[in-house]
Order: C-alpha cells, then structure tokens, then sequence
C-alpha cells in the first residue's frame, strides 16, 4: 500500500512539474490583448540600476496603448535612447497590463507612489482620474514650447475642463477595413475611397450608407454550406464567415452608435438621454447579430475558435469598422490583402470618431520641469519612434507623411490607401464619444452592460432595456451630485 | 538549595529558548502583522468613512452610513442573490463529487487505480486562471466540444457562459474539474474506514448501501464536515473565475454579480473604498456565523470516534 502510495505521490510530483512547464510554455505565447509584463499583476518596472545623481521620471504605460509584447522592447529602447541623449535625468518604464491598468494606478495614487507621466491613454482613460493630471498650459508657456503646426481644433480636443491636459500626440481616425479575397470571392464591388463617393450595387450606384454596408455585409455572410445570408437557405447556426464587425470598437454601445450619430448622452436636467440615431443604431446593432439574416458576430462567436476575439484578422470577417491603431493586429497571413473604405454614412452624415492619445503629467510630480523635459522629447525629437510603435497619425501635419511611409513599408507588398484616414479627420465626431461622463467610472460600466447584453442576448426587448438603462444611468448621474 | 538552582536553571533555559523561539518567529509574526492584521484593522476602519484611494485627502468619517446603505443598494442583494443561489448549487457538487470519486478510486474492483487517482488529481494542479480559459473554450455554444457532444446525441447545448439561467450551472460544471484536493482527503478518510466494521456488517447481513450508509458515512463524517466547511467558504469567496467568464461586469446581464465581484468593484473601479470596505466585513460576518451555524450541528451529525 505504501510503496503504492508513493509511487502516486511521484507521479503527481512529476506531472505537477510537467504542467508547471506546460503553463510557462503557454503563457509565453502572448496572444493580441496580453502583455509581456507577466511577472505580478501584469506589472513590469524597468530600471537597470537607479541613478542617484540623476532625477528620475517614472513612465507609465499600460493605460492605452503600449502593453501589447511586441511594444515593450521598442519601448525599452525608446527609454533607452532617451537616456543616453542626456545625463540630468533617469527615464523609467513601467509597463502594466491594460486589464489591470486603471486599478493598478488607482492603487498608486493612494499609496503616494504615483508616476510623473502616464500615456499614451485616451480621453477616456483620462477621464478616470478626474485632476490627477497637471494643466501643462504653465510650462509650454515657460518653456516656450512651439504649437504652431498643430490644428488648434485639436489642442481643444485635449482639454479638460479648460485645463490642458496633454498636448495632441497622436490621432487614431476612422475607417472600414475590407478584406479584398472576401469581396472578390463574393463578386462584390470594394467600397468607396472617397466621401460620398456612391456604392455599385447591382450594377446600381446606391449611397454608401450604414443599410448598403449591411446589404453587402449580408452577402458576406457565408454558412457552412456556401449559403450567403440573403439565401433562404441560410443556416444562421452555423456561420463560417462573417460579413462586418465593430472591430474592438463595439463593447460599450457609445462607442459605435458615435458612427451614426454623435451625442453626448446627458439632458440639460442632467437626466441620461439618447438621441434617436443612437437608439437605431443599437437597434441596427442588434438586428445585424440576432436578426433573420445576421452578418456581425455575437459573443459567442468572438469567442469561438473562428474569431478568436480578433475578427478582422482572422480573415473570417469581410469588413471591420475601427481606428487606425488597429494596424498594429492584423495578421498578414490570414488577411494578406487588405485595404480601407471610408465610413458609411447615416441619414446622408458621415462621421468618423476619432481617438486621440497622448501623454500626461500627474499633478503629483515632485520634477515638474523635468518631466516636461521628457514630455517634449516624446513629442519632439523622440516622437518618430513612438509612432512606430504606436501606430498613431502625428497630431503635428509636418510629420504625417513620413508616418504613412513607414506604415507603407510595413505592410508591402499589401497596397493601403492611407489617404483615407486623412479624408476622415474633417468628419471627427463633435461632441466626442470619449467625452466624460457625470460618475464616469459607473456611467461607462453601465454602457458596456448594455454592450454585453445586446451581445449575448437573443431574446431581448430592446425598448425596454433602453428605458430600464436610462432609468439606471439617470441614477447613476445624480448619485454624483 | 540545589532544587532552587535547577529550577533557576530551568527558567532561564525556557526564557532562552522562547526568546530564540520568537526570534525564530518573528519574520512571520511582522509578516502577519503588517501584512494582515494591520491591513484587517485599517479595513474596519475606512468601513466607517468614504475614502476614495484617489482623493485619499478628502476621507470623512461617516460613522454607519456605508452599514445603512447596505439597506437600500439593490447591487448588494442581487450579488447576494447570485452568491446564495451559486452556493446552493455548488456545494452539494463540492461534497457528492469528490466522494463519489474517492469511492470509486477506493474500489477493490477497479483496475488502474493509481492511475485514475493520478488522473483526477492532475486538474486541480491547473492554474485556476488557465482552468477558466480552457473551459470557456470547452463551454464555448459555437465552437466548444461540450456542445459538440451534446449535438452528436441530438440535444441543443446551451449559451453557458451567455445565457442568464445557464451561467451559474456552467460555472459549477467548470467547478468538477477542481475536486482533485477534496477527492484525495476524502480518499484518505475512506482508507481509514476500519475493515472489522464492514466485516462484522456483512456478518449482519448488511447489503453494499447499508454499509455505505451505516459504516461509511458515520465514520467518514468529520472529513465530509471539513470539506463542508471549506467549500462554503470557498463558494461565499468566489471570484476568479467569475471575474474572467463575465469580464469584470457580471455578465450576463447581472447573473455573475458574485459578492466578491461586486466587493472588487464597487472598491476598486468605482473608487467606493469605504463601502468596500464594508461589504468586506459584512461578507466576512456572514460567512462566520454559517461555520458557527454548523459547527454547532456537527454534534447532530458528525461521528468522532475518540470523542469532540
């Protein structure tokens, strides 16, 4: 019995340090949304050896972009870059898993271990730390620092509460990513490059509109038996290929219903209130999943082994409406000829939302100075380098056309019209979709149960949903006051 | 004289060695200390402010105004509605599960009996984290094999992890795969079932469920009190594996709003560090008087053959 017993016990020692070793394996295989930073929490500080003669700067990175594995070395180097150029302060990274990002900070602000710069991050993710950020109008205005190539539209565009929060970095415009093999497979015209450029349809030219996209997006549908969706024979449970996605850009119902209508969702009484071309496009949103014809994957399906949570890329998904940062996920094996539409319109209006990221300085800096040292540098001399790795448009009109080169180079011989995202920038959605809501943290939460809802529920009564939300939300603002 | 000097003796050699004993200690002493006791007790006492780790220079005291608000937040009782509703679906699995599989390990009739034991301890060795991400792929209603299975046999496999009804059940599917731990220590209760009892009730006559009734399960019953125990702890404590399925937010719709979930939220995204406070040591209250609940049945039901 006991020679048995221990003979188990072996066993179980050895297959516990198999499965410890299958464990590492996996996890070292990052997938699109992991980090490298997995040592604890997804937290990774980075400082060879402190250097007391020197000031140092904390960056963190994590609450935007940043995170993902291929980033963090070029980000080292970056950091590395910028401490060889001087030797008066000491640059150190911090990287944080975007999961854990925003608790992560929130933990060190109350323990008083705050950084001294936070980015790039979104006004969304701004908008979490209500004046935790350092206006910086004082020190451009003491440093002289020169504005005069950036559109003054978008120095407003980063502005909270009249305070200037960060300086425009980067801008992520709009787009439909197409997949070409889809659309010549289905025969199928591409859509336009230009707006209000028409859509041929049947040999008709139709508008290119959010009901074209689904029509075409219908017949991008495709179920295991080769059946589109517009077939009657389309089998709806068994999708192999889809026609269109909210690329990443669907969880919280403000962020895609900003492509029909922009609105800032708060009434004047400071109840909650959703304008009219918000409640279509939810009801659109719903439909293109849960409807006779369905052409957008549910949740179940994104988190099935055909999307695998990355719909475009899989290269089962025709068309993908998102941001330019999303350049940095497709995989060019599986969607080797890709190119960009512009956005659709909705009762005759084009509007392309857009992302704006940029750096900030918490307000709790001991180095001011010096943090708006490196601050410049980011956006000056080092800023080539940080667009490479972030995929975004410079805010600057001097440094665009180098920045679509070095996409162009990246993803040749696939040929890209990048122009379009330039003709999208005069449709930026006013107001913003990332605009801050009254009890924010709440207000969002409630958006993406919303989200998760139309997602994952077939069965749902979308007006009442809509009426108990904006019961919850109007709550959910005054329990701010 | 001499018996004052050995006991002189004595004394110092006993103060010597509770010194070196707490000297020995002490890391884990300040360890306990700092790092849970301190943390405990500054728990308790933010449960009577409205800190925000944000603002942390804005805390007010607000004596039992986060205990009052327990009253009217509907979030407290729909976490505590899941929580109650996954703990009674669970725990019977927790203690029928793993007894089951010791029983069958434990059989003179199965062969490969190490191997089986090795088999069904080998998941519990799994990161929990892992665990999740494999059954979400397994539960997955498109393109998981469970679903898979249950088509091959003509029956339509649920939405599991999207499907308010179904989420729960799921989660306490995904559950089964952890009872490696509690099927060894039920395994080792089992074995030390004294033979001469079966013996003497097959003397008597008794038939397999008698046995089992009558000789097992009596004697087994501390170790079956223990897992209780423990698993109402553990499903009042569930977190992880809710966090991942319903992506922080309880999805769907609520369904996994476990207690903790809500506890981690309303601390840490919505920055409610005093309520969460609260909600901490209300859950931790709860969860206490249930062990002393059952703690004081066991004498009811639980066998301890040398006495309490």
């Amino acid at each position: 019995m006991k020679k048995h017993l221990l003979f188990v016990l072996s066993l179980l020692v050895v297959a516990s340090f198999v499965l410890a070793a299958c464990g590492g394996g996996a996890a070292a295989t990052p997938a699109p949304a992991e980090t490298a930073a997995e040592d604890d929490g997804g937290v990774m500080v980075e400082a060879d050896t402190a250097d007391t003669e020197r000031v140092q700067i904390y960056w963190y990175i994590g609450l935007g972009a940043g995170a993902q594995p291929q980033q963090i070395p070029l980000q080292r180097e970056f950091v590395e870059k910028f401490n060889d150029s001087q030797d008066r302060i000491q640059l150190i990274m911090i990287v944080v898993d975007n999961k854990f990002a925003r608790d992560n900070l929130t933990a060190q602000i109350a323990a008083g271990n705050a950084p001294d710069i936070v980015g790039p991050v979104g006004t969304e993710g701004r908008g979490f730390f209500p004046g935790a950020f350092l206006d910086l109008q004082p020190l451009v205005d003491q440093f002289a620092y020169d504005t005069s190539d950036i559109d003054p539209a978008f120095l407003e565009f980063y502005k909270d509460q009249g305070e200037l929060i960060g300086l425009p970095f980067a801008i992520f415009p709009s787009a439909v990513f197409y997949n070409r093999a889809l659309f010549d497979e289905a025969g199928l015209a591409y859509p336009p490059h230009e707006v209000g450029e028409s859509y041929v349809l049947d040999g008709q030219e139709v508008e290119w509109s959010f009901d074209t996209l689904a029509e075409v997006a219908r017949r991008l549908t495709v179920d295991a038996n080769g059946n589109d969706a517009t077939s009657p024979d389309f089998d709806k449970s068994n999708i192999v290929q889809y026609g269109f996605d909210f690329q990443w850009t669907k969880d919280s119902p403000r962020w895609f219903s900003a492509y029909f209508e922009p609105f800032y969702p708060v009434a004047d009484d400071g109840t909650a209130v959703l304008s009219e071309g918000q409640v279509d496009s939810i009801n659109w949103y719903y439909d293109a999943m849960w409807g006779d014809q369905p052409f957008l994957p549910t949740q179940a399906a994104m988190d099935s082994d055909l999307i695998s949570g990355n719909s475009f890329s899989s290269g089962k998904v025709a068309m993908g409406l998102t941001h330019l940062w999303y350049t940095c996920c497709i995989d060019q094996s599986s969607v080797p000829s890709w190119d960009v539409a512009v956005v659709p319109s909705y009762n005759g209006n084009t509007t392309a939302k857009m992302h704006g990221d940029t750096f900030a300085i918490m307000n709790t800096t001991q180095y001011p100075e010096e943090a708006f040292e490196v601050y410049s540098y980011m956006l000056g001399e080092g800023s080539a380098d940080l667009y490479a790795i972030y995929g975004g448009l410079p805010a600057r009109t001097s440094q665009q056309t180098a920045f679509f080169e070095g996409q162009a180079a990246n993803f040749a011989p696939n040929e890209v019209d990048w122009d379009v995202f330039l003709k999208m920038i005069p449709y930026l959605e006013v107001p913003g979709h990332e605009l801050v809501l009254p009890n924010i943290a709440k207000s969002h939460d409630a958006f993406l149960q919303l989200g998760s809802d139309l997602r994952s529920n077939p069965d749902l009564d979308i007006s009442t949903r809509l009426e108990q939300f904006l019961n919850d939300l109007t709550a959910i603002y005054q329990e701010a006051e | 004289m001499a018996e004052q000097i050995k006991k002189k003796t004595g004394n110092s050699i006993q103060k010597r060695e509770t010194r070196w004993g707490l000297l020995f200690l002490s890391p884990w002493l300040l360890g306990f200390l700092i790092f849970t006791l301190l943390p405990t007790l500054a728990s308790l006492a933010f449960s009577f402010t409205s800190y925000n780790p944000i603002q942390p220079d804005q805390i007010r005291f607000i004596g039992l105004d986060n205990y009052a608000r327990l009253f009217t937040d509907p979030f407290f009782r729909q976490a505590m509605g899941v929580t109650v509703r996954f703990v009674l679906i669970s725990i019977p699995f927790a203690i029928i599960n793993p007894l089951a599989l010791a029983l069958l390990v434990n059989s003179p009739h199965l062969l490969g009996k190490n191997f089986y034991r090795a088999m069904f301890f080998l998941p519990s060795m799994i990161p929990l984290v892992v665990n999740v991400m494999v059954w979400r792929g397994i539960m997955n209603s498109e393109s998981g094999w469970l679903n898979k299975a249950l088509a091959y046999i003509g029956i339509q496999g649920p939405n599991w992890f999207q499907d308010e009804q179904w989420v729960i059940p799921g989660l306490t599917i995904m559950g089964i795969w952890g009872v490696g731990n509690a099927m060894i220590i039920m395994l080792a209760g089992l074995q030390n079932v004294p033979t001469e009892l079966y013996d003497a009730a097959k003397v008597d006559g008794a038939t397999g469920w008698q046995r089992f009734r009558h000789v097992t399960l009596p004697i087994i019953s501390p170790i079956i009190f223990y897992q209780l125990v423990l698993a109402l702890i553990g499903s009042f404590q569930y977190f992880t594996q809710a966090y991942i399925v319903s992506n922080g937010r309880g999805d769907p719709n609520g369904a996994t709003m476990f207690y903790n979930l809500y506890l981690y939220r309303t601390a840490f995204n919505f920055l409610d560090m005093g309520y969460g406070a609260t909600l901490a040591w209300v859950m931790f209250v709860i969860v206490l008087l249930i062990t002393i609940f059952l703690f004081r049945t066991q004498q009811r039901w639980v066998y301890y053959a040398g006495g309490e």
